[in-house]
């Protein structure tokens, strides 16, 4: 476990004012339309990888969150194109549809331990995979669904490209990461923490884990609808290929990588490994046995993830600092 | 005869095997009682069917004259019904305090509002959880551990956390489960004293264990379990002379 750091309160205030400011003038800069495409995927991705967070804390491994941002995706292109509705419904609806489908499916296998639910999420994504390429007519089958439109927000307007995206994208990244700090520091977070450490000692103190493991499943899949809505919405074109079991072992890499113990992690995990696809351009058949190997040595040399290392870092500064400073006094 | 906890004809089998036989006894509130017997005798299958990790094939488990054996583990610890782990389970990368508070955030689970509004209602519940933490852990003498992570206590001191955790919960019973394995004569007599210490506080308090000189001397009535049957029940006294148990049981040195 990772020493916690105490910053006075008004401290880290200015500091999260200076990285807000920093945030949001990004585009300014004068960016081009690739790296912009890029920031906001990694924003998008960000936001998916902190819906899986939430499920990790409360120890259980699922291989389904692709499936979740599947049903966002389909759900905000149908909502918009088919229904027209406007666009801050479609997202929050589709959010919400994803959340009540992992009630349901949570209650059946929540309960199971290990590698056999791991399993069974693996099933599931595949399920959605295969409805994805057999429900044509509502899915556009394997040529998926074309012509999705920008998003249109009340008061802006259509945001129509990549650079105004990237504010909508970050006003929810931002949402999403505060309510998790929130959830995360809160009685519940205390819970989802005893859970997964030890699930017999939990509920022999009185949590009810399959609640609280109902709870964090749904917050999650309510949060890959959201990074759903919004993949649709910028890329305006969705298929079953962006659902695959390789999705959601991604989006695991990017909590494993970073770290899934902090709330930091599956956000670094995101911004390392969004780009790399497009750096590893010829090298994309060694991609996935790359990804393989980093993931074992991750797990070998540095199971904590990327933020343990800015944790360890940081905590040695201060002490060396400390200890320079005490022998100055002396 | 009112019983604080009663077990009715319960029976549990697994498969072809019948780990616990129609077993019925009930103990009296505010004493001590030990249960006893061989190893593969069913004491633990007993034990986690009361407690409620394993369901009943047959019978019925009476808490206070409510039916409990349909509910799950932490319903039970909600109505008063705690227990230790044999193995000694604790949150082992966390500190000795923050284990307990998990034990106290777990049986009294404050209001989302109050916390949400940040109001002075969750600051005092915070204050008096973090009270309760400290007074639970002076009362197994942990305080000077509070900040060591459990997986580094010594044996004897990570059973006393054990402890104090599965009092965190208040609980009108208390079972433990071989609370003094593999300890020597002196750490025996101070859980023994701890156990009693909690009793004089009104928790009744059921005891699993093979240490013979720890069980007669702590407990007013002692239950003897062999093959899943019950064969004996009474005092310290009678159990030692029953020719049933001599037979099954005693004479075994403890290890």
């Amino acid at each position: 476990m990772t020493e916690s750091t105490n910053i006075k309160p008004l401290k880290k205030i200015i500091f999260f004012g200076i990285i807000l400011l920093c945030l949001f003038s990004i585009p300014k800069v004068g960016l081009s339309n690739f790296w912009l495409h890029l920031l906001d995927m990694v924003l998008i991705n960000a936001i998916l990888a902190l819906g899986l967070n939430i499920v990790l804390k409360t120890g259980q491994v699922s291989l389904a969150h692709a499936a979740f941002f599947a049903v966002g995706s389909y759900g905000s292109a149908h909502f918009t194109l088919m229904l027209g509705w406007p666009f801050l419904v479609a997202l929050l609806v589709s959010s919400l549809t994803c959340g009540a489908m992992a009630l349901i499916l949570g209650r059946l296998i929540l309960h199971l331990k290990g590698v056999y639910f791991i399993l069974l999420t693996f099933a599931v994504n595949e399920l959605v995979f295969l409805l994805a390429k057999d429900l044509t007519s509502i899915t556009g089958g394997n040529t998926g669904i074309t012509g999705i439109k920008w998003p249109h927000v009340p008061f802006i307007g259509v945001i129509g490209n990549k650079a105004d995206f990237y504010y909508l994208a970050l006003v929810v990244f931002l949402i999403v990461f505060f309510s998790l700090y929130i959830i995360y520091r809160s009685p519940f977070g205390r819970a989802m923490d005893s859970i997964r450490e030890s699930e017999s000692l939990a509920s022999a103190t009185g949590y009810d884990p399959m609640k609280i493991k109902l709870i964090s499943f749904f917050i999650g899949a309510c949060i890959a609808g959201l990074g759903g809505s919004l993949f649709a919405h910028f890329t305006r074109y969705i298929a079953p290929f962006n659902f695959t079991f390789w999705e959601s072992v991604n989006f695991l890499i990017m909590n494993i990588i970073g770290g899934a113990f902090s709330i930091a992690g599956p956000v670094i995990g995101a911004l390392v490994l969004t780009p790399l696809p497009e750096f590893f351009r010829e090298y994309v058949l060694w991609q996935q046995t790359l990804y393989g190997l980093v993931l074992i040595l991750f797990m070998r040399f540095l199971p904590d993830g990327v933020v343990s290392v800015f944790v360890t870092f940081y905590n040695f500064m201060k002490r060396t600092l400390i200890d320079t400073f005490q022998k100055r006094i002396n | 005869m009112s019983y604080i906890l009663e077990v009715q004809s319960v029976s549990r089998q697994f498969g072809g095997l019948i780990a616990v036989n129609e077993l019925s006894f009930g103990i009296e509130s505010g004493s001590i009682i030990g249960l006893i017997g061989p190893n593969g005798a069913g004491k633990t299958t007993l034990f986690n069917l009361i407690t409620g990790q394993i369901p009943v094939s047959s019978g019925n488990i009476l808490f206070e004259n409510t039916s409990v054996q349909r509910l799950q583990p932490y319903e039970r610890v909600k109505l008063g019904l705690a227990r230790t782990f044999q193995s000694t389970i604790l949150y082992n990368d966390s500190t000795v305090f923050e284990n307990v508070m998990r034990g106290l955030y777990a049986s009294h689970p404050p209001s989302w509002k109050s916390y949400m509004t940040g109001s002075r209602s969750f600051a005092e519940y915070k204050n008096k959880q973090e009270m309760r933490a400290n007074e639970l852990l002076d009362f197994v003498n942990l305080l000077p551990f509070k900040n060591s992570l459990a997986k580094n206590l010594a044996y004897g001191h990570q059973k006393a956390l054990g402890i104090a955790i599965g009092l965190s919960s208040s609980p009108k019973v208390f079972m433990l489960d071989e609370p003094v394995a593999g300890m020597n004569a002196g750490e025996t007599e101070q859980i023994s004293n701890l156990i009693r210490k909690i009793n004089r506080s009104g928790v009744t308090i059921l005891v699993v264990e093979h240490d013979m000189n720890f069980v007669m001397s702590l407990c007013k009535n002692i239950i003897v379990i062999n093959n899943g049957k019950k064969i004996a029940e009474g005092p310290p006294t009678e159990i030692q002379n029953n020719p049933d148990v001599i037979a099954a049981y005693l004479g075994v040195e403890d290890v």
